[in-house]
């Protein structure tokens, strides 16, 4: 039905358009952008500031499976990262479970791995050791030894927190033979490095100079500088352990001397070789290194070690009784103590105001994602009612067309009628009865026909919109003389044209009739005098005029009689012609006759 | 002698009536005519008349304002039309005699032929007339029902329904039962408006149906069942629903 409605589909393809783009640019790219800074951010931020942009688009859900682990994974690597285990676990925990799900070995290798190391850490051993027994099995099975290897380390690591330091060299001794084979030089000279601490921790001084000396060796044919300096620097505290300054001196020097020239800042070396220098009273040679060491602190900006140093550096001066020295020291220190307790609580605030600043995005984000989804709600609302108002709109119009349709029908009925009037018809077959009584049987056929003549124009006329003015002028002739059958010579008529071309004129067809009717029925009813009717029609400019005129007794228009009176329809059949005509007809009736004016626009 | 006046404006049909009058009927004088009410008042009220032509339209008024202004209508009436269906509705109601012009030579000579044979008293004459005056006037519709004994003016409102008995129609009303003496057929054309024919036997007032009952009848208002036919099923519920 509504297929058929060319008006409906066009609208109905027009409001789908609109539907689809307004969906299509609302909800999702806002979210996106949002996306994009959490990404950047995540990237130059803290690792405080990145877990907490993580969490808040985790739990946006807009990543699923494996994504979705590998946030947690890295969420909980930058938690082990800040020394926040118990947070790490969770994170790396949730993590290995979306990698199970998703049987992603190497991840769960990884995770577990990890989640050894964070149980070792919070000395949860049991769980500790399971998970790198787990992140064991699992790098075996995929033949994965550099895994492998790390989680030996790991594995060596845990129990030495625990001090099991046997297990602890075993699995050390495990990851340096796969590391052997795998030429993994780095790889081995950090485990070397893990077995000297073991070793030393073991008090085994001499094993841990040698597995020292081995990472050493390693470091010096790698050529990496900084793990030479790092070397060096823990042969020196072995030595120094050992008894022996000498050496102790001379590979501090050799680390504080690598990293000069590396501009490295690290202040160990020097300050290890303070502490030496203090162990053996060397008072002077002690601040000598100390301040060294203070320079570079300062450079790192380290306050905590500037605080110590300047500990140290006032015991010192006390012990050498400069005490102005000492005084100044003290002020240093208690100075770099505050601004690091400062410094403290700025990074809290800063932090802090961090997650604040999250928060606050993130509930913007929701609020966001909430005002899209109201949108949404109050946009299919809003599309509904503009539906139901546009089918409104149609049906409306439909009925009006309807309406205006059944007025016409109306009309055209109404007209059949009023140019047809059953009296006038019944009244005219009644003379030719009579006259046919009469015998007189030419003048009865003549009657007869001029009447069939009517009727059929009636019928030929009724269903056309306009026709000529020779044939509504033809068609008035007729019906007078069909009337003059009843009225015999009781009137006359006159047709008068001027200026206007006949058969080229059109006009709505029978718009005469009705006041013919009306001077015949009514206004030479009961009048001594014969009627006389003249009609005048006139071409003008732009415009037909009509002139009605009868010296008939007159009439007045009765009101609310029940009946629609012919000029009504006359009128109302002007008035869906459209071009304002009717405003244009005048009537004017008295004793002495009726004259009626209208003009047609052309 | 039939003694007949003419009451008629338009001159054709006058004109034409009297010559078919004289070519059937030779026993008819014809003692005045017009087409004024207050000649025919004045043409009725100093003679002796049988039979009067009355058209409903003349030219300064109509034939029942005559007969309002008569005294007593002691003559017999056949009312002429050219056309008016609200004038032939009431006459119909009313079981008033009228001819439709042209007219018709047979039926011209039948209604001369039944007012000449009826035995109606002036009672009931006037009852008649007062039914039509009333119809007329659309004041509530009234029917005269005639049984063979005698007739019965009925308000349409308070007829409940209608059934056929053989050649006879019973009418059950509010508070009667009449069996008149045409068959139904009759009284569906002339009670076209509110009454429908549900059924071969029945025609109801579709202003008495309480409800529909068991989809198969028509309860009335006076609890009365009428069946519906099959055939007319579906139109009679859409109607009830349009109510």
């Amino acid at each position: 039905m509504f297929n058929k409605d060319a008006s409906f589909s066009s609208i109905y393809r027009i409001v789908l358009l609109l539907f689809f783009t307004i969906i299509g640019c609302s909800p999702k790219d806002q979210v996106s952008e949002a996306d994009i800074e959490l990404v950047k951010s995540l990237q130059s931020d803290t690792p405080q500031e990145s877990i907490i942009t993580l969490d808040s688009v985790i739990k946006q859900q807009k990543y699923d499976g494996i994504q979705k682990g590998l946030m947690y994974f890295e969420q909980g690597k930058l938690w082990s990262k800040i020394h926040n285990s118990t947070k790490s676990i969770q994170s790396l925990e949730a993590a290995l479970e979306i990698f199970e799900n998703n049987e992603d070995k190497r991840y769960i290798t990884k995770t577990h791995w990890l989640l050894g190391s964070e149980n070792a850490y919070i000395s949860n051993k049991e769980k500790a050791v399971e998970h790198l027994l787990r992140a064991l099995s699992y790098a075996q099975d995929l033949h994965n030894q550099t895994d492998e290897a790390n989680t030996y380390s790991a594995l060596a690591h845990t129990y030495f927190r625990y001090q099991d330091y046997n297990r602890a060299i075993e699995y050390t001794q495990k990851s340096i033979a796969i590391q052997k084979e795998l030429q993994d030089s780095a790889g081995l000279s950090a485990t070397y490095n893990n077995m000297a601490v073991i070793y030393r921790n073991m008090a085994d001084l001499p094993a841990a100079i040698e597995y020292n000396l081995k990472s050493l060796r390693l470091n010096l044919a790698l050529a990496d500088k900084n793990a030479i300096a790092k070397s060096y620097n823990n042969l020196g505290l072995v030595s120094q352990e050992l008894g022996d300054v000498k050496d102790a001196t001379d590979y501090f020097n050799k680390a504080i001397k690598i990293n000069h020239e590396l501009g490295t800042f690290n202040a160990n070396p020097l300050t290890n070789l303070g502490d030496l220098y203090l162990d053996g009273n060397e008072l002077q040679k002690a601040e000598e290194c100390y301040k060294k060491a203070l320079a570079i602190s300062s450079k790192n900006e380290d306050l905590a070690s500037q605080r110590d140093i300047y500990t140290i550096l006032l015991n010192i001066s006390l012990r050498m009784k400069d005490f102005d020295q000492s005084m100044e020291f003290a002020k240093l220190r208690d100075y770099y103590m505050e601004l690091q307790i400062k410094r403290d609580l700025q990074e809290k605030l800063a932090l802090a105001e961090n997650q604040y600043k999250l928060a606050a995005k993130e509930k913007e984000l929701h609020y966001a994602l909430e005002v899209n989804r109201r949108g949404k709600i109050i946009f299919i609302v809003a599309l509904g009612f503009l539906l139901l108002l546009v089918l409104f709109w149609i049906q409306n119009v439909k009925h009006k067309k309807l309406q205006v349709e059944k007025e016409k029908m109306m009309l055209e009925q109404s007209v059949l009628r009023s140019q047809m009037n059953p009296h006038f018809i019944f009244n005219a077959l009644s003379a030719i009865q009579n006259s046919l009584l009469d015998n007189k049987p030419i003048e009865s056929a003549t009657y007869l026909s001029r009447f069939a003549r009517l009727i059929r124009q009636n019928f030929e006329f009724i269903n056309k919109k306009y026709i000529s003015l020779a044939d509504e002028i033809e068609l008035l002739k007729n019906y007078f003389s069909t009337q003059m059958i009843r009225f015999k010579d009781r009137f006359d008529y006159k047709i008068n044209v001027d200026n206007l071309d006949e058969e080229d004129t059109e006009i709505p067809p029978m718009l005469l009739q009705p006041f013919a009717e009306n001077a015949i029925e009514h206004g030479f009813k009961g009048k001594k005098e014969k009627g006389l009717i003249i009609i005048n029609i006139k071409g003008e400019e732009e415009r037909i005029s009509f002139e009605i005129i009868d010296n008939g007794i007159g009439f007045t228009p009765k009101e609310n009689d029940g009946k629609t009176h012919s000029i009504d329809v006359f009128m109302k059949r002007l008035q869906l012609i459209g071009k304002g005509d009717e405003r244009s007809v005048s009537i004017n009736s008295s004793e002495a006759g009726t004259t009626v004016k209208f003009h047609l626009r052309r | 002698m039939i003694k007949v006046v003419i009451v008629e404006d338009e001159i054709n049909a006058r004109n034409s009536l009297k010559k078919l009058l004289s070519l059937l009927n030779s026993d008819i004088e014809i003692v005045g005519e017009t087409g004024y009410v207050s000649e025919a008042l004045q043409l009725l009220s100093t003679q002796e008349v049988d039979l009067v032509f009355l058209d409903v339209r003349l030219e300064d008024g109509t034939g029942l304002d005559i007969l309002e202004q008569l005294e007593d209508v002691s003559f017999k009436i056949i009312f002429t039309t050219a056309y008016d269906q609200y004038a032939i509705n009431a006459f119909k109601y009313s079981a008033t005699d009228y001819l439709l012009k042209p007219l018709d030579p047979l039926e011209l000579d039948e209604a001369i032929k039944k007012a000449q044979s009826s035995i109606e008293n002036e009672k009931q004459r006037q009852e008649l007339l007062e039914v039509l005056k009333n119809n007329l006037a659309k004041k509530e519709a009234q029917i005269v029902v005639k049984t063979t004994e005698q007739q019965y003016i009925l308000k349409l409102q308070d007829i409940v329904r209608l059934e056929a008995d053989a050649a006879y129609t019973v009418f059950i009303t509010i508070e009667s039962r009449i069996i008149a003496s045409k068959n139904l057929r009759h009284y569906q054309e002339m009670l076209s408006e509110d009454f429908v024919r549900c059924h071969q036997s029945h025609l109801v007032n579709m202003k008495h149906v309480k409800s529909l009952y068991k989809g198969k009848f028509l309860k009335m208002t006076n609890d009365d069942l009428v069946a519906i036919s099959t055939r007319k099923r579906s139109d009679i519920i859409s109607l009830l629903d349009r109510n």
